[in-house]
This record gives structure tokens, C-alpha cells and sequence, in this order.
């Protein structure tokens, strides 16, 4: 079920949110949870029910390797060494999950592709929906509880922790402690109106950034990524700059309206994005964009592997595994190794350019931040190398500047260096003067001072203002709603 | 305002102004469910331009072209008749009786010829907007919901044309076609990414009745009408056997004749280097051929394209079976 759909919007939301707050109201606190998981579970399965047993199984396995390594066997060196071997069974069984799933088709092409002569058929096999996060968020909690970081759950409360469905199918991805505890809490049981109206604020911006901002550039996006054969300068730049805009308002979109849904049930999600767009370095970008993978990163990968406590060179190294493993974690392609591998190599470059003590003015290093995204971005969009390709080579101007008929007049001594005069960005599909408004519209918003949950929880007051914008927005959202698209992360 | 109150006095105003904009839709009603509307509102949401062409016929004769798409539009002084290109509702049958059903006699007597190019398209495309179950007030407000931004932009530009009629300056050329003063509007096809048409909706869709019934409508009025099918490029021959299907479908259901022009030697082959000489694309004949194809075919009568039975339907597709087949073995398919 799409946040983005009338199914869940006027009959999944209210029936869970009422039945909810009703159990907990006659104080049937399990039964209240154990529909929460059960609400949760047939929204999951609403996509396809196929795939119902696969995070059933997951869920069951995770929480047992989990409980076993949460035991306290302190002091006890033989223990603590069957404890890392159970640590290391759960951790690759959950990689082969997800690698089976995932990467097997992708190493059928490369065996094929480099190995053998005669092709191996592919598998059968259709990703189940929000794997790569609910194994994340699993593998962190066994991790944890290995640490002695978790206490004892019941199989309800786990359940809880990895299906609840605001944060359940693109995350973001959330700590057992910042979730269970909050869970837990008496006061969380009952109805929060001053929770309630800021969840539906957040939402209904949420789901404005989805419906009408991401999926007005989707198009754009995908006339340049998918139809069109070549493009020309303006045209590559429209096509990028499209996706660039759409994913990061389709994604903090979808996250928007996880915690706004969140907070309908008072349950706090981290932050997952923060104006991401006006980072001024790389590593500030990362600080900034999909927060909470970044923090999985981290403190699952980076420091795991030795972080920046062993030289140098070795955490040059650790910085490109960490991004290479991140990119292939978005999907299974060499684009994506190779997306890993620019974010990778961008983070070295920066570590050591600071360690020089070099700097450069603000504009200018936020310049070249947001045009290395941008292009990065067009490996993580392009669906084939050849199609990245395409771009790029438009984007450096490979296939001429076309510049628009109504500047032929003004503009027609550039005809003599190759300039050439038509419909301007019209293989984006595209009027150029809509593509223009809405870019302009799109920037003021990316490079105001707050992002939506920052603005929310500082400007947002329940005055008759405020309810009347978010009327408006809500209006808006309710007419946009029909055009149904998913959300890019559903592919990840 | 405490939260509680905030919650629910937002829920009411949204819950109010959609039921606002509801009413100004159902009041203004662009897509014609209601045929109440306070607008004029004649042609509906996308097709006002029509507007212009209706009070063209209030005064002088013409030869009137549908199906032609912008740039495939008839020449007034190439064919030598006063020509009305009807570009802006390309060959939907759905518009086209909309438009005719709504003339006057002294209209319709303006109407010398009718010619009417049957593109697959015309004949394929899900373009039928008024599928509610019946008349009642009910099943067209359930057709019409959940509103959605084209309906909102559909009744804006009802609104604008009806009350704000020179926010944007139309005038029909003396060839016949309708020119917009917006370069929006009147952007051309863009060569780079003319795809083959979609066919897969065939077969379950009433375009075809409603193309019968633009028949009908003639048949009963007296307007003498032609039918005559686009020329494509030997490379856009596509599934021969749905043409078939539907041009069958065609003669099953009244129209007696019709002229193939479906592949045309000289001029659906005349290429080099992929480059085709006749056509702006490769479903497009550009615009001296095109008038030059009606004149010598449509205009001038040439027998040995005009497809009257099932018979001679037969042995049409036959050639056309070949024409695909020897394609596709110089192009290694």
C-alpha cells in the first residue's frame, strides 16, 4: 500500500489509527500492539503477499540469534568466542538473504559476462519490497545485542520494532533503542493532539514534496533517462538537474510522511534529511542526505573495520569499502558500485584536501558539492552505463547547444560556433517555460533556511494559519494523489 | 487554539473546500457529464479551439479535415478549396460528433465535404471520457471522483476561455488551420522520439463504435464523407493483422469505402541512409507530400487504393503482408 493512495489515506490510516487508540483506551496494550503488527504486516503484504513470509522468517530468526546473543555470558572467554560465531551466522545469513534475493541475478550476468561463454539463465526472482532496509535494520539490532546494547524483547515487541509500517518499507532506518522504549512508554497510549497536529502537518508536506514535486520532475526525468537518444546541453542539464530534484524530493517526501505518520501514533523518528542540497563538502553532504543510513554506515561498517584509528591510508580504505558496500547496497549494478565508488573516492579527495588545511569560499565549494552530486546522481538513475553516458556526454555539451527559437533573433551570430536554434529542451518533453517556473519554485524551497521537520517543530503553531495552509496543502495532495506512482527507495 | 480543535477545524476547512471545489467543477463542468454547466463550453476542456471553426461555418462553405494531427494539416491553396484543418481534435471520434451534433442547418449546409483520416490511433486509443454507468446524478458524480489536478486544470481553462476569451489570441489561417498565439501550444512533434503506437488496448475499447457513429451521423444529415487512412514509412509498418482487425471492424460496421494510403511504393521506401525523403518522421509524410498524396488519391479519385469489400480489403493486406515481410529480411528482424 502507497502512503500516496486513497486506500491508505482515507481507510488503512484512520481504521489502524482509531482500532489502535481504542484498544489501548480499554487498556488491551498487547492487543493493541499485536494489531499495530497485524495492521502493519497487511499493509506490507498489500504489494504482494508472496513476500509475507519471507520478513515472517526473517523477524523469527533475527529474534532468536538476537535473544541468544543478548544472554549475559560476561567472563565467560569460550562463550564470548561461540557468541562472535553466532554474531557471524546471523550477520551472513542475513546477507545471503539479501544477496539471494538481491545480487544472484547480478552475478549470473558477471559470470556469464566474464567467466563463461554459454549464458546461465537468470532466476525467477522478484526482490521483496523493503528488504534492504528490514535486514539493515535486523543486522544493527544483532550487532546491538551482541554489544549487550539491547535488553530482552518479547516476539511482539520485536515485531513491533521492525514492522511498524511508517518506517517499515524505505525507513528511515531506526535503532531497537530509539524505537522499543518509546513503544513502551504509558503516555504513548493515548491520543496526542499536539502530536497528532504536527504528524498531520508533516504529512501533508510530505506528501506535496511526492505527489506534486517528484513526480512532476519524474516525467522530465525519465523522457531524458529512457526515451530520448540524444540530448543536447540544455537538455542533459534538465534531465540530471531533474533527478536530482525529484529523488531527493521523492525520498524526504516518503520520509516526511513516515514521520508525520509516526508522530499520529507519538512515536519519534530520527531526522532523515537536512537540506541536504546546501551542503558546502562532501562529507557535510553525507551528514545531511539519508541520515540514517549514513549513521548505519558508520557504526556498522566504517568503525567495524577499523575507522580512522589505524593511519592514514587504512582509512582511506575504510572510506571507499564503507561507500562501495553503501552503493551496492542501493542495487544490484555496476552503476551503482560505480556511484559508491565517486562518493568514495569525493570523501577521500575532501579528507585529504582538509587535512592540507586548504578551504575554499562558501559559494564556490557549495558549486562544486552540488555539481559532483549532480553528476553522481546520473550513475545512480541511469539504468545502463550507455544511458549515463548519454547524459554526461550532453551535460559537457558533446551533442551541441541548442538554445530556443524565440532568442533566434538576439542570439543568431552564435549560429557560426555550432549554436543551433529549436524547440528548446523539447526531447525532456517538456515546456521550457513550465520547466523553468517549476525549477525556480523547487530551488527557493531546497535552499530555504529549515527543512520540513526543523520548520515543524520550530514555527508550527496550531493557529488558524497554520490550518488553513495545511488545508490548502491537503487539497492540493488529495487532487495529485490519483496520479500513482511508487517511490524511488521501493527499489532499494 | 488548543491542538484538538486545531486537528479538527483543519479537517473540517479541507474537507470544505474540497467539497467547494466539487460544486464549482460539477457548476462549471468541463469535461461535459452534467450538460448544465454556466459556461458555454461548447467543446469542451482541451478542445475550445474548436470554437473558432464553429463560427467559421456560420458563414461560408468549407471542406472540413479530421484526423490530421499539427503537422499533417491540408493546404487551402495547395488543394484549391477553402479547407478547415481540424488539428486540434486530431481524429477522436468522441470530439468530432461533439462538434457535429452541435451545428446548426445552416452549419451543416456549409459543410461541402467531409474528409476524415482513420489513423490507428482514431480507432485504438482509450479516449472515451463519458463511460459512467447511466444518467444519474449519482453514477456521473462517482465518474467524475476522486477529482484530480487535470480536472482542476480542465475546469481553469474552461473558466479562462469562457470568461477571459482574449487571454489567448487564435486565428485560423487562410490554409485553414488553427494557429494559437503561444508557442506552448504550438510546439512541434519532436522528431527525436516517435515511438510506434501503443496497440495493446485494441479490442476493448468503443473508439470504433463512436467512429461508426460519426458515420451515422453524416449518413443522416447528408454530409458526403470520406475516409482515408495516414502513409507511413516501410520502417513504421507495424502489426499488419491488427490493421487488418480494424479495418475489417470498419466495413462490418457501415463505412463502405475508404482509401488505403497505408504504403505508398516511391514514397514509403524513398529513403537513404535510414534518411526517408518523403517524411518528417517515420509516421509523419511531410507537408508537400502529404498534400500531394490527398489530392492524387483522395481528391482525384484513384480507384486502385479505394477498399469497398472484404475482398479487395484482402487482397490489400496481402501486399501490405509482403511489404513487412521483405522489410524485415533486408533489416535482419
Amino acid at each position: 500500500m502507497l502512503f500516496n493512495s486513497y486506500a491508505f489515506i482515507f481507510a488503512f490510516l484512520p481504521i489502524t489509527f482509531l482500532i489502535y487508540f481504542y484498544l489501548n483506551h480499554k487498556r488491551l496494550t498487547e492487543a493493541s500492539k499485536g494489531f499495530l503488527v497485524f495492521s502493519s504486516l497487511f499493509f506490507y503484504s498489500w504489494w504482494n503477499v508472496t513476500y509475507l513470509p519471507i520478513i515472517l522468517s526473517s523477524m523469527l530468526f533475527n529474534y532468536v540469534i538476537g535473544n541468544s546473543l543478548n544472554k549475559n555470558t560476561e567472563g565467560k572467554k569460550s562463550h564470548r568466542f561461540s557468541k562472535k560465531r553466532l554474531l557471524m551466522f546471523g550477520i551472513l545469513s542475513n546477507i545471503a538473504l539479501l544477496g539471494y534475493f538481491k545480487y544472484t541475478n547480478f552475478m549470473i550476468d558477471n559470470l556469464n559476462y566474464w567467466v563463461f561463454t554459454k549464458d546461465i539463465p537468470n532466476i525467477n526472482l522478484a526482490l521483496p519490497l523493503a528488504i534492504s532496509f528490514f535486514t539493515f535494520q535486523q543486522v544493527s539490532y544483532l550487532v546491538d545485542s551482541y554489544r549487550q546494547e539491547t535488553k530482552e524483547y518479547d516476539f511482539l515487541n520485536y515485531a513491533l520494532f521492525v514492522t511498524f509500517f511508517p518506517q517499515l518499507i524505505a525507513g528511515p532506518i531506526v535503532h531497537h533503542k530509539e524505537m522499543m522504549p518509546q513503544f513502551a512508554k504509558a503516555r504513548n497510549k493515548v491520543k496526542n493532539y499536539k502530536n497528532i497536529a504536527l504528524g498531520l502537518f508533516i504529512f501533508s508536506i510530505g506528501l506535496f514534496k511526492k505527489v506534486v514535486i517528484a513526480d512532476t520532475f519524474d516525467v522530465w526525468t525519465a523522457s531524458g533517462f529512457d526515451v530520448a537518444t540524444t540530448l543536447n546541453f540544455f537538455e542533459a542539464w534538465a534531465t540530471s538537474l531533474s533527478y536530482t530534484i525529484q529523488l531527493y524530493f521523492d525520498f524526504s517526501g516518503y520520509t516526511d510522511m513516515a514521520i508525520g505518520l509516526a508522530l499520529l501514533f507519538n512515536i519519534k523518528l530520527p531526522i532523515n534529511f537536512n537540506s541536504p542540497y546546501q551542503a558546502t563538502d562532501i562529507q557535510d553532504f553525507w551528514r545531511r542526505w539519508h541520515i540514517t543510513l549514513s549513521r548505519f554506515l558508520k557504526d556498522y561498517i566504517y568503525i567495524p573495520l577499523g575507522g580512522n584509528r589505524k593511519g592514514e591510508f587504512r582509512t582511506y580504505n575504510n572510506l571507499m569499502a564503507t561507500f562501495i558496500i553503501g552503493g551496492i547496497w542501493h542495487g544490484a549494478g555496476w552503476t551503482f558500485v560505480f556511484w559508491g565508488f565517486l562518493h568514495g573516492s569525493a570523501l577521500v579527495i575532501h579528507r585529504a584536501w582538509s587535512k592540507l588545511g586548504f578551504q575554499l569560499w562558501t559559494w564556490l565549494a557549495w558549486f562544486i558539492t552540488f555539481n559532483f552530486i549532480n553528476i553522481s546522481w546520473v550513475f545512480f538513475r541511469a539504468k545502463e552505463w550507455d544511458d549515463a553516458i548519454k547524459v554526461l556526454n550532453g551535460m559537457v555539451g558533446l551533442n551541441g547547444i541548442e538554445i530556443s527559437n524565440n532568442l533566434n533573433h538576439s542570439l543568431d551570430f552564435l549560429s557560426q560556433y555550432g549554436v543551433t536554434f529549436g524547440p528548446w529542451i523539447a526531447a525532456v518533453q517538456v515546456n521550457s517555460k513550465g520547466f523553468l517556473v517549476w525549477f525556480l519554485f523547487v530551488s527557493i524551497i531546497l535552499y530555504l533556511k529549515d527543512n520540513t521537520v526543523g520548520y515543524s517543530k520550530n514555527k508550527f503553531q496550531t493557529s488558524i494559519k497554520y490550518s488553513i495552509i495545511t488545508s490548502i496543502v491537503i487539497l492540493i495532495d488529495v487532487f495529485y494523489i490519483n496520479q500513482k506512482s511508487t517511490f524511488l527507495y521501493f527499489n532499494f | 487554539m488548543n491542538s484538538k480543535k486545531w486537528f479538527y477545524t483543519t479537517l473540517s476547512i479541507s474537507f470544505l473546500s474540497y467539497l467547494i471545489v466539487l460544486i464549482v467543477y460539477i457548476v462549471i463542468d468541463p469535461e461535459i457529464v452534467f450538460n448544465n454547466s454556466l459556461t458555454d463550453k461548447k467543446f469542451g476542456y482541451t478542445k475550445y479551439h474548436s470554437k473558432y471553426q464553429f463560427d467559421k461555418l456560420k458563414s461560408k462553405q468549407y471542406t472540413l479535415i479530421f484526423g490530421t494531427s499539427r503537422s499533417q494539416k491540408l493546404s487551402s491553396s495547395a488543394l484549391k478549396r477553402d479547407i478547415l484543418n481540424f488539428h486540434d481534435i486530431y481524429g477522436e471520434p468522441d470530439d468530432i460528433l461533439n462538434f457535429l451534433s452541435q451545428l446548426n442547418e445552416k452549419q451543416l449546409n456549409n459543410i461541402k465535404h467531409i474528409y476524415y483520416l482513420i489513423s490507428i490511433h482514431t480507432m485504438t486509443d482509450e479516449i472515451s471520457k463519458l463511460n459512467y454507468k447511466s444518467n444519474s446524478f449519482i453514477d456521473k458524480l462517482a465518474y467524475i471522483l476522486p477529482l484530480s489536478s487535470l480536472s482542476m486544470k480542465r475546469t481553469l481553462k474552461d473558466l479562462k476561455f469562457n470568461f477571459l476569451k482574449n487571454s489567448i489570441y487564435y486565428y485560423i489561417d487562410d490554409d485553414g488551420s488553427l494557429y494559437v498565439n503561444d508557442q506552448n501550444q504550438s510546439v512541434v512533434l519532436n522528431k527525436k522520439n516517435i515511438s510506434k503506437p501503443a496497440i495493446n488496448t485494441i479490442k476493448k475499447n468503443n473508439s470504433i463504435k463512436k467512429l461508426l457513429q460519426v458515420n451515422n451521423f453524416c449518413k443522416k444529415n447528408n454530409l458526403p464523407i470520406t475516409y482515408y487512412t495516414p502513409t507511413y514509412s516501410d520502417k513504421f509498418l507495424i502489426d499488419v493483422e491488427t490493421v487488418n482487425y480494424l479495418w475489417t471492424k470498419l466495413l462490418d460496421g457501415g463505412i463502405n469505402e475508404f482509401y488505403t494510403l497505408y504504403y505508398i511504393d516511391g514514397i514509403s521506401d524513398n529513403k537513404s541512409n535510414n534518411q526517408y525523403y518523403n517524411f518528417t518522421n517515420e509516421s509523419h509524410l511531410n507537408y508537400t507530400t502529404m498534400n500531394k498524396v490527398f489530392q492524387d488519391i483522395v481528391l482525384d479519385k484513384d480507384n486502385t487504393r479505394l477498399i469497398s469489400n472484404k475482398d479487395e480489403l484482402s487482397i490489400r493486406m496481402n501486399t501490405l503482408r509482403l511489404k513487412v515481410k521483405n522489410y524485415a529480411s533486408n533489416h535482419h528482424f
